[in-house]
């Protein structure tokens, strides 16, 4: 994709303009989320703005910090901009590259620094009114304090990762394009934190969306009042999910199997070798053993698709419409392989210590994908995280002062699982359709086993039950990638 | 013992230990990153090529009262033992199939001048008291050792 640059680079701000000159009318305008305010390593996103003289489709790979390059393949109308979103990993020490071509196959590239580094927490202050004086005064020097216009804030979820809280007020609200508002609300059902400055019939659509039953989003009557309901929910710690080293715990994947392949085709083939030397009169088969064992070994080792498994977690609460998913996909070689993996339904890009390709069709988003290349012996880990609208759990727990009950209400059976209440852990037997059962009387089992062990922060809290269960997440359409070990938690508090 | 079964032990005790490292290595390393399995591939390969340049140096220095095309066979059973463990190199991905192209051309070049010199010059050494043959091998050795960083980066680049 590297060729002439057609278009100059006209930096301005943090926003990249590219411009052939006067008579050309290709143009294409970079600008980073949250006004160029970045943390390093960290994912946010680059709105680009494509003008086309022909009609037709154009492609952009943007490079950024030490990820793999992600390819977007979009449509473009003669003479309309064409607006698209793309996650980046910027870095302080290195520029944002992109590159592409335009519909009549002229390439383009430049070059987009992000500025605005964020160590620490960050706040950012898309409302009006509010004075970052007393906004200071109340987070008590704990965090930086962003401005951003309603333009600046980002459609991609991920990209609220820059930001630990967000003030947002009414009018800038209404600024925001559909795309901005579902970036708003995943990042609310994933418990984000967030404080409205606006009327009362706008925030309960917003309090709808909120995860973990919306204690991570509270209404301020004016702005002084949001000044000081900041300072108190930015220090409200908010739940984590397992991270990669709690589902590799929970995993059920065995290593990979390639080496076992390896191993029985050069143990093979060493001793046919050993006895085609010792007893054959003739040299030629000494000299045909290497090479059919090699054209055995290249046959067996190229075009086998990897072995993937799917570890997941999901956590809810009871009362709460909203999921969170965490779910780490295994990726182990079986030999030479290289292919396109279709990308869960919903889903943030990826965080692992190794990464595919990423390739995104921005017009049908339904066949975004990961581009994978393996090798034998290679082993990859793709960590997605994501949310879930309008979740139904398979079961439901009931808690009143002295007692927890869990009931099936849906027509199927659903597994054993494990609960935690009251400082004990209790094994919830397999439930049939309609049926309930009652912790009531049940003898505590030892937590011994790595989900088990997932459970206890949940057994010495008050007023708290937790459940955990089996539970098939269907991230992926279809078949493509098998489930190894996935479960569902449950939360209720009284 | 002739020589094709010489150069076929020779191949053998080459890639014994080769094997067996790459194999622990391998093992240990069954869930790291990629890259360090790459290193461990290439590293083996290097090896490889490396005890075989020595293991050839010695086969020079054989008598060469053998059939100088039995002798040449000894080679090519030598340099063609390892193929197998190359093709799982390069399925590991740790080599391209022109890299290990250009390491067998340069290996398969190395062994003929030492073979050409053991053929050349060990018949004057059989009536002298020197073994030219042998020196010479040995010179050989010494610049390809002492040059490695040339052969070696035109091999892997």
């Amino acid at each position: 994709m590297i060729g002439r640059p057609l278009l100059k680079l006209l930096p301005v701000f943090l926003a990249l303009s590219l411009d052939a000159g006067a008579d050309e009318p290709e143009q294409l305008t970079a600008k980073i989320a949250w006004g160029g305010y970045f943390r390093s390593g960290v994912r946010t996103e680059i709105g680009l703005t494509l003008i086309s003289a022909e009609g037709g489709r154009a492609a952009v790979r943007l490079v950024s910090g030490d990820t793999a390059p992600i390819d977007a393949a979009l449509a473009v109308d003669p003479g309309t901009p064409r607006f698209i979103s793309i996650p980046v990993t910027p870095s302080a020490e290195q520029p944002i590259r992109i590159s592409g071509f335009l519909p009549n196959r002229r390439t383009f590239e430049a070059e987009i620094a992000a500025s605005y580094p964020i160590s620490g927490r960050a706040v950012a202050v898309a409302a009006e009114g509010v004075e970052t004086n007393s906004l200071l005064e109340s987070l008590a020097g704990t965090a930086a304090v962003i401005s951003a216009h309603a333009s600046d804030l980002p459609r991609m979820a991920q990209s609220y990762q820059v930001v630990d809280m967000i003030l947002l007020g009414d009018r800038e609200f209404a600024e925001l394009d559909p795309e901005q508002f579902e970036a708003l609300s995943d990042y609310l059902r994933d418990c984000g934190r967030l404080v409205f400055l606006g009327a009362e019939e706008t925030w309960e659509n917003l309090e709808a969306e909120a995860g973990c039953g919306g204690a991570f989003a509270i209404r301020a009557e004016h702005p002084g009042q949001g000044a000081e309901l900041a300072g108190e929910l930015l220090d409200r710690a908010q739940p984590s999910l397992p991270g990669i080293q709690d589902l590799r715990d929970l995993s059920a994947a065995q290593p990979p199997m390639a080496l076992r392949t390896a191993a029985v085709l050069l143990f093979c083939y060493f001793t046919a070798l050993s006895v085609a030397g010792l007893t054959s009169p003739r040299p030629w088969p000494l000299f045909l053993l290497p090479l059919a064992f090699s054209a055995l070994a290249a046959a067996l080792l190229t075009g086998k698709p990897p072995e993937m498994r799917l570890t997941g977690w999901t956590e809810t609460s009871v009362g709460d419409d909203n999921a969170r998913f965490v779910a780490l996909l295994t990726v182990s070689g079986t030999g030479r392989w290289q292919g396109r993996l279709p990308a869960p339904i919903k889903f943030w890009l990826p965080k692992a210590e190794t990464y595919p390709d990423i390739q995104l069709d921005i017009d049908r988003p339904e066949t975004h994908g990961l581009a994978l290349k393996t090798e034998l012996f290679s082993y990859d880990e793709l960590l997605f995280r994501g949310t879930i609208r309008r979740f139904h759990p398979p079961l439901t727990l009931d808690l009143d002062q002295d007692a927890v009950a869990v009931a099936n209400p849906g027509g199927t059976t659903q597994p054993a699982g494990l609960l935690a209440w009251d400082g004990k852990l209790f094994a919830l037997p397999s439930l049939r359709p309609g049926e309930r059962w009652s912790a009531e009387n049940q003898a505590p089992v030892a937590p011994d086993s790595p989900e088990a062990y997932k459970l206890r922060p949940y057994l010495n809290r008050d007023r708290m039950a937790a459940l955990l269960i089996p539970y098939a997440s269907r991230l992926w359409r279809g078949n493509e990638v098998p489930g190894d070990a996935e479960w569902l938690l449950i939360k209720a508090r009284l | 013992m002739n020589s094709v079964r010489f150069g076929l032990l020779m191949a053998l005790l080459c890639c014994g230990p080769v094997l067996i490292w790459t194999a622990g290595q391998l093992m240990s390393d069954s869930t790291a990153a990629s890259a360090k399995t790459d290193e461990t591939l290439r590293t083996a390969v290097e090896a490889l090529w490396l005890v075989q340049a020595c293991a050839a140096a010695l086969m020079a220095t054989m008598p060469v009262e053998n059939d100088p095309i039995e002798h040449a066979q000894g080679m090519l059973a030598f340099w063609l033992v390892p193929l197998p463990l190359l093709t799982l190199v390069w399925a590991g991905g740790a080599a391209d199939a022109w890299m290990l192209a250009r390491g067998l051309a340069a290996a398969l070049t190395f062994s003929s001048v030492l073979l050409a010199i053991n053929r050349g010059l060990g018949r004057i050494s059989h009536s002298s008291p020197w073994p030219w043959h042998g020196v010479l091998s040995l010179v050989l050795v010494y610049f390809v050792w002492r040059f490695d960083k040339v052969w070696l980066g035109w091999i892997t680049h």
